[in-house]
């Protein structure tokens, strides 16, 4: 079938999925606020809380639902109230639709959390470097040959799909965003364990040229881990260090199209050629 | 058969010395089946000669072998994962079997109705979340097609500067 006729009929049927009729509805949106967010007047629609916790004293019509962050109902809440991060307590309060608190257990035991992500990355290391094993390595030597510019355009490109999972998040309520968050999720998935395990490679490689000694490569990648979860313990530097690396080595994978200097829809690379 | 039959092969080669290739030529003009044999021969040589040459690198064999042994370690890899899950499989058997099954059974469901717990939850959060996030993200009327349009026009965006960015001269 003809290209064009198809991408008009999928932009019709991507538009008429997204058509809906919820316009009236508005949402209470506090994003990293000062304080505690007290609710002591009546609320007519939900109430989205990131980065802190939440009372509420009064009556809201729709859902509360707080990311990092714990939810104190003294009024009455309609809807459903959701915490990812924190808990629900109930003081007197009521709460009409469900109440969901998701990953109350891990925000706690700091530990568990830590053995849990050291044992997810050693089966990635497995079974990535195992099958991509040349593909990490020319990716982190491409990462450490031109970081300052692979930095900006990692940046660039975490930026850009964030915002893309942000709103094709934000439309899983009219339908078409659930097709749109899998599509852009698997993208992110896929370039994220790929750029955390050049930067295993990068820092097994690093320290193994600083020592001045030669590693077999998987011991690389488990020194690289390590240095990992050891940035997790330095306070503030350490994320922002994380997300210098991270955001450099997504650029690395981007730019070498994971690791195999192919070319992106079929443009031509012209170096090298 | 005769004995000077025997020499069409080293006659095909041009292998022959004058003498020797007189008495062939002069054979051949009686025996049918030397002539038919030589026709043959020489036709299958020439479809064979009109097949265009192909130049095979230097390290062609050196290429052949690299591939193999790469294709061999995805295999071999896919062997050991295929091992791994046996001997995990065998281990639950016999976790079985220690525990018994009536208890294995009962811990089955109730990991079956935790699971069944969680999955409805996570529903419940990211329907709940996506709602407040659309509306806080949407004041207006016409909100979701502007959206997807967003969408849309963002990711066309990032496409085009990937390909750029990937394909500029250093």
């Amino acid at each position: 079938m003809n290209k064009k006729v198809v991408s008009i009929v999928l932009t019709i049927v991507l538009f008429l999925f997204s058509y809906n009729s919820f316009a009236k509805e508005s949402t209470k949106l506090f994003v990293f606020p000062a304080h505690t967010v007290k609710i002591d007047k009546p609320v007519k629609g939900d109430v989205l809380v990131v980065g802190k916790d939440v009372e509420v004293l009064s009556t809201v019509e729709g859902n509360v639902s707080v990311i990092g962050g714990s939810i104190v109902v003294e009024g009455d809440v309609k809807g459903n109230c959701v915490s990812i991060g924190g808990g629900i307590y109930l003081n007197k309060g009521k709460v009409g639709g469900d109440s969901v608190t998701i990953g109350e257990l891990f925000g706690k035991n700091r530990l568990y959390l830590l053995l849990l992500n050291s044992f997810f990355w050693m089966i990635t290391i497995g079974f990535g470097f195992y099958f991509y094993g040349d593909n990490i390595k020319e990716n982190a030597f491409e990462f450490a040959d031109d970081f300052i510019r692979l930095f900006f355009f990692g940046f660039y490109s975490l930026i850009a799909l964030s915002i893309l999972s942000l709103i094709s998040f934000a439309l899983i309520k009219v339908g078409i965003g659930f097709i749109l968050f899998v599509f852009v999720f698997l993208i992110v998935f896929a370039i994220y364990i790929f750029s955390i395990l050049t930067l295993f490679y990068f820092f097994g490689d690093f320290i193994g040229r600083m020592l001045k000694l030669s590693f077999p490569d998987s011991f690389k990648m488990i020194l690289g881990l390590i240095v990992y979860q050891s940035l997790k313990f330095v306070p503030l530097f350490g994320f922002i260090a994380f997300i210098i690396l991270l955001s450099a080595s997504f650029g690395a994978t981007i730019y070498s199209r994971f690791g195999t200097f192919k070319s992106w829809f079929g443009l031509p690379r012209f170096w090298g050629e | 058969m005769n004995r000077l039959c025997q020499l069409l092969e080293r006659y095909l080669k041009d292998d022959l010395n004058k003498e020797e290739k007189l008495l062939f030529e002069s054979h051949m003009v009686k025996c049918a089946h030397c002539r038919k044999e030589v026709e043959l021969l020489r036709e299958v040589d020439e479809y064979l000669n009109a097949i265009p040459k192909v130049k095979v690198p230097d390290n062609f064999s050196n290429i052949v072998l690299e591939k193999i042994h790469q294709h061999k370690k995805v295999v071999a890899g896919w062997y050991l994962y295929g091992a791994f899950a046996f001997l995990s499989f065998v281990a639950a058997l016999f976790a079985i079997a220690a525990v018994g099954v009536n208890s294995f059974v009962n811990n089955f469901v109730f990991l079956g109705k935790s699971l069944y717990n969680f999955a409805s939850s996570v529903l419940t959060a990211v329907v709940t979340l996506s709602g407040s996030l659309y509306n806080a993200l949407t004041p207006g009327k016409v909100n979701g097609i502007v959206l997807t349009m967003a969408f849309v026009i963002i990711f066309l965006v990032f496409l085009k500067s990937i390909k750029l960015f990937s394909s500029v001269e250093r």
